[in-house]
């Protein structure tokens, strides 16, 4: 579904990306696991298409990113809020105007999974910061994508709204979706995972499967990510 | 069910599952709930539960009809056998452990009696 061959990204000296390369099939659930500042978002921007890369390929589905890729690539960025001064239906008609995959139905239904009780005229700007974060992810699994990449999904929220989250995204699992989550909040994913990335300093440090892992180290993804790291 | 990130989770589902079929809460022949039903209610990835599954299948305790799920085998005798092979495993460990403290088994044994209470 996704290849990634030597993909380099450098902004002067400085390499954000350092000669990746890796394979994820269709259906699984991978997550980018490093530090801040590791080449995370970098990574995520670049296979959206927002940002153009000096070496390397990326494939997706065969296709390098361009506009037609966009179209079934579901970004969740860690931080663009959403225009506060909308309303959750002008949110909800914007998207579906924007993304010709977004289904509304989907979308309802994501928020009344979560008994999320916002009226649909609520201004974005009245809602908490955790609501506000949820909004955006179910707008993002509410597009009918082939391929979901969520960056820091869990940034700034109470661990209640991360349940959510969790909740919302283990809901949304299905084979014909491949989903990526970048954090570096590895305990509170690492039963969503089928794979892990480890990745620093813009360099790939390995790729497992999470049971393997596990199996092989006896013990936890988080414990070996610190292992990893150090 | 709580998890322990140590241990593979779909190990941790296999012995789950294995045990609601030895208390019969899951019966000979039952239908087992849908992988991505337990997924949910068990806040896990789909993937995970569905190689709990497979390894359920390739023991014999479920049976998967194609397009119809998996049901819980009708063999009584299989699932006598996993009860009497959980309950072997659970005495060993047991037994290792009160060893390594120095027990000896007249002592465990005496232990028991005087510590398991009803019949």
């Amino acid at each position: 579904m996704l290849d990634i061959k030597k993909l380099s990204i450098s902004y002067g000296k400085h390499k954000a990306l350092d000669d990746i390369s890796f394979h994820i099939d269709k259906g699984e659930v991978v997550g980018l696991l490093g530090p801040s500042g590791s080449g995370k978002t970098t990574f995520m921007n670049t296979v959206a298409g927002l940002i153009p890369y000096n070496h390397g390929e990326v494939l997706i589905d065969g296709l390098n990113p361009n506009e037609k890729t966009k179209g079934y690539v579901s970004l969740l960025t860690e931080n663009n809020a959403i225009p506060k001064w909308m309303s959750v239906e002008d949110i909800r008609s914007f998207y579906k105007d924007m993304y010709d995959d977004f289904n509304e139905n989907k979308f309802d239904s994501i928020l009344q999974d979560i008994n999320i009780d916002i009226p649909y005229s609520e201004k974005i700007k009245n809602l908490s910061r955790g609501m506000t974060q949820l909004l955006r992810l179910s707008l993002s699994i509410a597009r009918e994508a082939k391929l979901y990449l969520f960056d820091e999904p869990l940034g700034g929220m109470d661990t209640l709204v991360r349940e959510q989250v969790i909740d919302t995204i283990i809901n949304n699992i299905d084979d014909d979706s491949t989903i990526i989550i970048a954090t570096h909040l590895i305990q509170e994913v690492e039963k969503l995972l089928d794979k892990v990335i480890f990745i620093k300093k813009g360099q790939m440090l390995g790729i497992h499967d999470c049971e393997d892992l596990r199996f092989q180290k006896s013990q936890s993804i988080e414990k070996t990510f610190k292992e990893v790291m150090k | 069910m709580e998890f322990d990130n140590n241990i593979p989770v779909y190990v941790q589902i296999l012995s789950y599952l294995k045990e609601l079929i030895i208390k019969k809460e899951l019966k000979e022949g039952d239908k087992m709930p849908s992988v991505r039903e337990l997924a949910k209610d068990l806040k896990v990835n789909p993937n995970t539960v569905q190689r709990a599954y497979r390894e359920l299948e390739s023991e014999g305790l479920i049976i998967s009809k194609r397009g119809m799920g998996s049901y819980v085998t009708d063999n009584e005798d299989m699932i006598n056998n996993l009860r009497n092979d959980i309950a072997k495993e659970t005495v060993i460990a047991f037994s290792n452990r009160m060893k390594n403290m120095g027990f000896c088994k007249k002592q465990i044994l005496e232990i028991i009696d005087s510590y398991v209470e009803g019949d």
